[in-house]
């Protein structure tokens, strides 16, 4: 089912949460809500899910507006956090919730019930967990048991909010892959709310970005990491070294033209020597060269500008780079912003 | 080199366990002046009331229970308790939910409103229905009217047992409630769950044995309490007296027998009361500690 977010505003007292949010969700995708905390991201979801109230603005579900009805009418499954299990049910129970309190006509028997939990409990790998307590599971069966809860009521949506959130890293890289490929299986519109870069661009069919209640872009993960739309986004998805003009450094860009560009610490390449007669001159303040990629941090010269390098340990060993020394940079691309227009220039 | 590693953290925990604690026979001193002092303030008291209602035998005693007066009063305790505790349950419920669960101007004045009971003194708890519904009350001619009584009566001394218990439930519960959060609910409302659904089979379940323990300690106080009910109560005999008066005119006429076999009656529902309330806290961490390992990540 598709999923229409129409000019939402919401506020708590004089808290502005979102302002104005407009978005819209194709049939079947898998799209993250990324951003920091604070940027309304889990409170976009909640309202989706009609667990709170919009100011102002609609939302429309499969074509029909559900700006009005109720959490149990709109049918979604929602993934709590931190899963919200029924502490005092079995893992069984727990499933088989929102199927026993289904009004009566509507309800299935017993053992269509049971087959239903545990036809659940074979697709969250957790066959034979069903008579455990939630305490009595780790973390990431807990997640699970969340899943399969909210998959019982055959929910138009999916909605998780921030579901790997709690698991420690290992689990999570799992659950991650398994929960993509689940969507595939299932296609079922899903959306999740994730304040982790890398998760959103992994597992997103699309990712919308969010900052302080606004939408800063929305695209597809490739179209989001490579044409940022403006500085915070660029930011936000990794490391970035900011360059503020006007000087000649840069040499893509007229010399002296005022500017601000932005570089990702692996797109700056380090020689020993001037190479070309444009490239920024910096001492090493401190090397990282702890795994595979190598930090450095550098400061630029006749500027108290400091910015970082990262390269891989060969080329690291290569160049044998020495604290304080003085070294040259050379950006191999520079993103330009210009006001709230966007991209300007890359190359 | 295992004995050596193993060795280390027991000599660690020997030295500390030195540190913290106190001489033998300090401990000795400090158990033995908590215990002289438990004797002789609860355990001998105790004992004299059995003993001082059981003086004459077991038929003095039984017949001291089962006389017309003293029945009356029981079934009044009964009576104010059966009203008083599911109302200030009901009460305690709805207060403790809405301040657990939602946010709203004035909360504050709310739950300092629900401790008032604690704070004012039970005769004066008492004095305010006088004040209100005598005959010299504000609200006394309109009443006298239409020939309601409620001061001297029995509605008096339900509404001044109500006052005095209202605390006891909303108190336990609210922090129960505050530390479960809102998510249960959430869930279950999101799974297609009524309200009344997600309150029988999520909400109460979680709270169910703070919630007892609230209602025995309500019941304790609503079945004890003496000061409010003596004020408004008029002290009519096998009309308007309550377990504790009762005790009181009986000693006041130097029945001792029968006024230590009532008391006895009370001396009983607090033993069971400490019995079930051990119990019920027992059953309490027990369930906060599964609930604490839900919540671990």
């Amino acid at each position: 089912m598709s999923i229409e977010v129409q000019g939402i505003s919401k506020a708590f007292g004089k808290n502005s949460i979102l302002r104005d949010v407009t978005l819209e969700i194709p049939k079947g995708e898998l799209v993250a809500l990324l951003g920091p905390s604070g940027s309304g991201k889990t409170t976009l979801l909640r309202l989706i899910a009609g667990l709170e109230a919009a100011d102002q603005g609609r939302i429309v579900i499969d074509g029909k507006d559900a700006t009005h009805t109720s959490v149990q009418e709109r049918q979604v499954g929602f993934v709590f956090q931190h899963y919200a299990l029924f502490r005092h049910m079995t893992v069984f129970d727990n499933i088989a919730f929102g199927l026993q309190v289904r009004p009566r006509k509507q309800r299935l028997g017993k053992a269509e019930i049971a087959r239903k939990v545990n036809d659940l409990l074979a697709l969250v790998q957790l066959e034979g967990f069903g008579n455990r307590y939630p305490a009595q599971l780790s973390g990431g069966q807990r997640q699970r048991v969340a899943l399969a809860r909210a998959l019982a009521i055959d929910p138009k949506i999916l909605l998780l909010d921030e579901p790997f959130g709690a698991l420690d890293a290992k689990v999570r890289q799992e659950l991650r892959r398994w929960l993509r490929q689940l969507h595939q299986t299932l296609e079922i519109t899903s959306v999740f709310v994730t304040h982790d870069q890398e998760e959103a661009l992994e597992v997103a069919d699309r990712i919308v970005i969010m900052n302080e209640g606004r939408i800063e872009q929305i695209g597809t993960p490739h179209d989001i990491y490579h044409y940022p739309a403006n500085p915070f986004v660029y930011g936000f998805l990794g490391r970035a070294n900011r360059f503020e003009g006007p000087f000649d450094g840069i040499g893509q860009l007229p010399a002296h033209s005022p500017f601000v560009g932005y570089v990702r610490p692996h797109e700056l390449e380090v020689t020993r020597h001037r190479v070309e007669k444009n490239a920024l001159q910096a001492t090493i303040q401190h090397v990282y060269a702890i795994g595979p990629i190598v930090r450095l941090d550098l400061k630029r010269a006749e500027a108290n500008e400091f910015f970082e390098v990262e390269m891989t340990y060969e080329r690291y060993q290569e160049l044998n780079l020495q604290p304080h020394e003085t070294v040259y940079v050379r950006p191999r691309t520079v993103k330009v912003f210009t006001g709230e227009k966007g991209l300007v220039s890359a190359r | 080199m295992s004995t050596i590693s193993t060795d280390h953290p027991v000599s660690a925990v020997r030295h500390t366990a030195r540190v913290t604690t106190e001489s033998p026979v300090m401990r000795g001193v400090l158990i033995g002046a908590a215990l002289v002092f438990l004797g002789l303030f609860l355990f001998v008291p105790l004992v004299a009331v059995f003993a001082e209602a059981l003086k004459e035998g077991w038929e003095t005693y039984a017949a001291s229970l089962v006389e017309p007066d003293a029945l009356a009063a029981i079934k009044l305790t009964l009576l104010t308790a059966a009203i008083a505790v599911p109302l200030n349950t009901l009460f305690g419920l709805a207060a403790s939910w809405a301040i657990a669960k939602f946010q709203f101007y004035g909360k504050q004045v709310l739950i300092t409103l629900i401790d008032l009971p604690f704070a004012v003194s039970p005769v004066i708890s008492g004095l305010i229905f006088v004040l209100l519904f005598g005959s010299q009350g504000l609200l006394g001619p309109w009443l006298e009217q239409h020939d309601i009584k409620i001061v001297f009566a029995v509605p008096g001394i339900v509404l001044a047992t109500l006052f005095v218990t209202f605390p006891f439930v909303a108190r336990e519960l609210i922090p129960v409630m505050e530390a479960l959060g809102k998510e249960e609910e959430e869930a279950a409302v999101s799974l297609g769950a009524s309200g009344w659904q997600t309150f029988w089979k999520v909400t109460l379940p979680n709270i169910k044995w703070g919630l007892l323990y609230g209602v025995i300690l309500c019941n304790a106080r609503a079945m004890g309490e003496f000061g409010a009910v003596s004020v408004v109560s008029g002290h009519i005999r096998g009309m308007t007296n309550t377990v504790p008066l009762h005790v009181e005119i009986l000693y006041n006429e130097y029945n001792f027998v029968a006024a230590f076999a009532v008391a006895s009656l009370l001396a009983i529902l607090a033993l069971v009361t400490l019995v079930v309330k051990s119990v019920v806290e027992w059953k309490t961490t027990l369930h906060l500690a599964g609930g604490e390992q839900n919540h671990e990540h």
